[in-house]
């Protein structure tokens, strides 16, 4: 039992640390990013191809690199190629693209980077994918497969816990305001003298960071990756995460992923087993999610913990949505 | 009007035109404010008032022109370098930052000066810190003195539509500008909200900073301005005070009309 706790709370530390990446790109930099999990499997395979050893040791498998490093390095170069990856596409998506246009590039992008990596075999194995991770600090510590489970998960946590300072840290700051402002009104924010671009570049590429070093993680918890591993659906599961917990909240962050992610799967599959056909069980998880977000968008449309509350306990919805509306709203201008 | 000898003119246009499709909103357009005055801009809808705002700011390029600031060639480049230049420009509609709370809208304005990076938010906390108390300490006082300070802490997006003027000329204020272009600023304005501004914008004068403003309350633009340019089919068609104003044929027919108010 306990065994089975440590295992879903490695799972909710890795997936709430994606719904930090998310929420640097939606919720801080209100960017509709529909392609956020090419990052987060970017992230993973690069791991696997620095942490691996050479492809060449097994007959049928194909991969780049295979360089056998420590995990600590192949943490950090996840976190640094997706975080140049997300600076190549940001710098030509987010220079003149709004909005849903922006929304459509970031989908054409995962589409293309989901049949090259499938594909294109020398690169990441294609649809077989990586398999065999290491175990990081295994070779150090020397703990049986159960205590170290144990360990993965406190070291996770500990992971999860930093990125989270850094990113409230960056969000209180002059930085986080100034990207916030863009993201209510980029305009008024130019008017102000803050270059738009910039600041949106700099949200996204922390954003995917961010979903680099959770790949990495999830690699070495399933110890494989392969396309089957990220549908487009896992993006929007983040997305859902997101809207419950609350937009552009750490806290609802952590708290959405937790929920919507790895509580609320878990508690439906108690939901006893009926029919006879095995797609039931995560058919009824899926509209069980679907209920959630609809109740939660219904009753708090800011999500659990919103953003910001007013004075009168009133709760303000925000987001991307509202924005075109508020503009569409407005005068001529521009 | 001719910008008093010895003194660079604080904004130049010079020939300033700008077709959209077929139809030309500014064409050939050419005035000076000069510095530490009030300046107001008028004309009939469709003068190309607020295209011209739009060209001086950045917020749009002209198709040829010349805009100089304070002697220094400005046109062509974008709305957030011309801002950082020191021309602040607001809208037709107030354009709050929604989900920043008032004091937040107004510390967002000041001049950033390389202090917002992800760098200084993780290494220079400290530094960030004192420069951020002495900020929430001048947005206090602008908010105070806009008596705004019941909502300091409100989202902006929950203020009136006169509030949002008053937040956005502490904006315009937390910016320290050397020159403003203010878009109808009494949009939406009740009268003793009018007064208010109208004291706002003679204490911008007063502290050194340019003002122009497009206006149709030609009351307040009397009132305010020092001088005022007519513009009328996308082109300047007279200048002077609003008494001169009243004499010139021209305007009279195009804009003010036989029934123009006298003061």
């Amino acid at each position: 039992m306990l065994q089975y706790f440590v295992s879903i709370g490695t799972l909710a530390a890795i997936t709430a640390l994606l719904t930090l990446g998310l929420n640097s790109r939606w919720g801080l930099g209100g960017q509709l990013d529909l392609g956020f999990y090419l990052f987060v499997a970017l992230g993973a395979y690069v791991d696997g191809v620095l942490t691996l050893p050479a492809a060449s040791t097994q007959p049928g498998v194909h991969y780049i690199l295979g360089l056998n490093l420590p995990f600590v390095v192949g943490f950090l170069g996840a976190g640094i190629v997706t975080g140049l990856l997300s600076l190549a596409i940001g710098s030509v998506a987010l220079r003149n693209l709004r909005g849903d246009y922006f929304a459509i590039v970031t989908v054409a992008t995962t589409i293309i980077g989901y049949t090259v990596i499938s594909q294109y075999t020398p690169l990441f194995n294609g649809y077989n994918g990586l398999y065999g991770a290491s175990q990081p600090l295994e070779g150090v510590l020397h703990l049986g497969p159960q205590a170290y489970q144990t360990f993965y998960f406190g070291l996770c946590v500990v992971i999860l816990a930093a990125v989270f300072v850094i990113l409230e840290l960056i969000r209180r700051s002059p930085f986080g305001r100034a990207v916030k402002s863009v993201r209510e009104d980029e305009v008024a924010a130019a008017a102000f003298g803050r270059n738009p671009y910039r600041l949106r570049l700099k949200a996204y590429v922390l954003g995917g960071v961010v979903a680099g070093l959770g790949g990495s993680l999830f690699m070495h918890y399933i110890s494989a990756f392969n396309p089957a591993s990220w549908s487009p659906l896992e993006t929007f599961l983040l997305y859902g995460a997101l809207l419950v917990g609350g937009t552009a909240n750490s806290f609802g962050a952590v708290a959405g992923a937790v929920i919507v992610l790895v509580a609320f799967p878990q508690l439906t599959q108690l939901i006893p087993a009926f029919g006879s056909n095995s797609n039931a069980g995560p058919a009824v998880q899926a509209i069980a999610i679907g209920l959630l977000i609809i109740v939660v968008l219904r009753f708090r449309p800011a999500g659990l913990l919103p953003e910001l509350k007013t004075m009168s306990g009133q709760l303000r919805t925000r987001g991307s949505w509202n924005w075109r509306a508020r503009r569409a709203a407005g005068s001529g201008e521009s | 009007m001719v910008a008093k000898p010895g003194l660079t003119p604080a904004l130049d246009v010079i020939d300033l035109w700008k077709s959209f499709g077929g139809v030309r909103a500014v064409q050939g357009c050419t005035f000076s404010v000069p510095p530490h005055s009030i300046t107001g801009l008028v004309g009939p809808n469709g003068a190309g008032k607020s295209t011209a705002i739009n060209l001086i700011s950045g917020l749009i390029k002209p198709d040829k022109g010349i805009i100089r600031l304070n002697g220094q060639e400005i046109q062509g480049h974008s709305l957030d370098w011309t801002s950082r230049q020191g021309l602040v420009r607001t809208f037709q509609v107030a354009r709050e930052w929604p989900a920043l709370t008032v004091t937040e809208n107004v510390i967002a304005a000041a001049p950033a000066e390389r202090q917002e990076t992800i760098w200084r938010a993780l290494f220079a906390r400290r530094a960030l810190g004192r420069r951020e108390r002495l900020l929430e300490e001048r947005a206090a006082g602008l908010l105070e003195r806009l008596k705004l300070t019941p909502v300091a802490h409100e989202p902006a997006g929950s203020l009136s539509g006169g509030q949002k003027r008053l937040l956005e000329f502490a904006r315009v204020a937390m910016a320290a500008p050397k020159i403003v272009l203010l878009d109808e600023p009494l949009a939406g304005v009740n009268p003793v909200l009018a007064e208010e501004l109208g004291r706002a914008i003679t204490g911008l004068r007063d502290s050194g900073v340019t003002v122009v403003i497009v206006e149709h309350n030609l009351r307040f633009v009397e009132r305010t301005c020092d001088n005022v340019i007519v513009m009328g089919a996308g082109a300047v068609i007279g200048e002077g005070t609003m008494t001169e104003l009243r004499k010139n044929q021209q305007v009279v027919e195009a804009y003010l009309g036989q029934g123009a108010p006298h003061a």
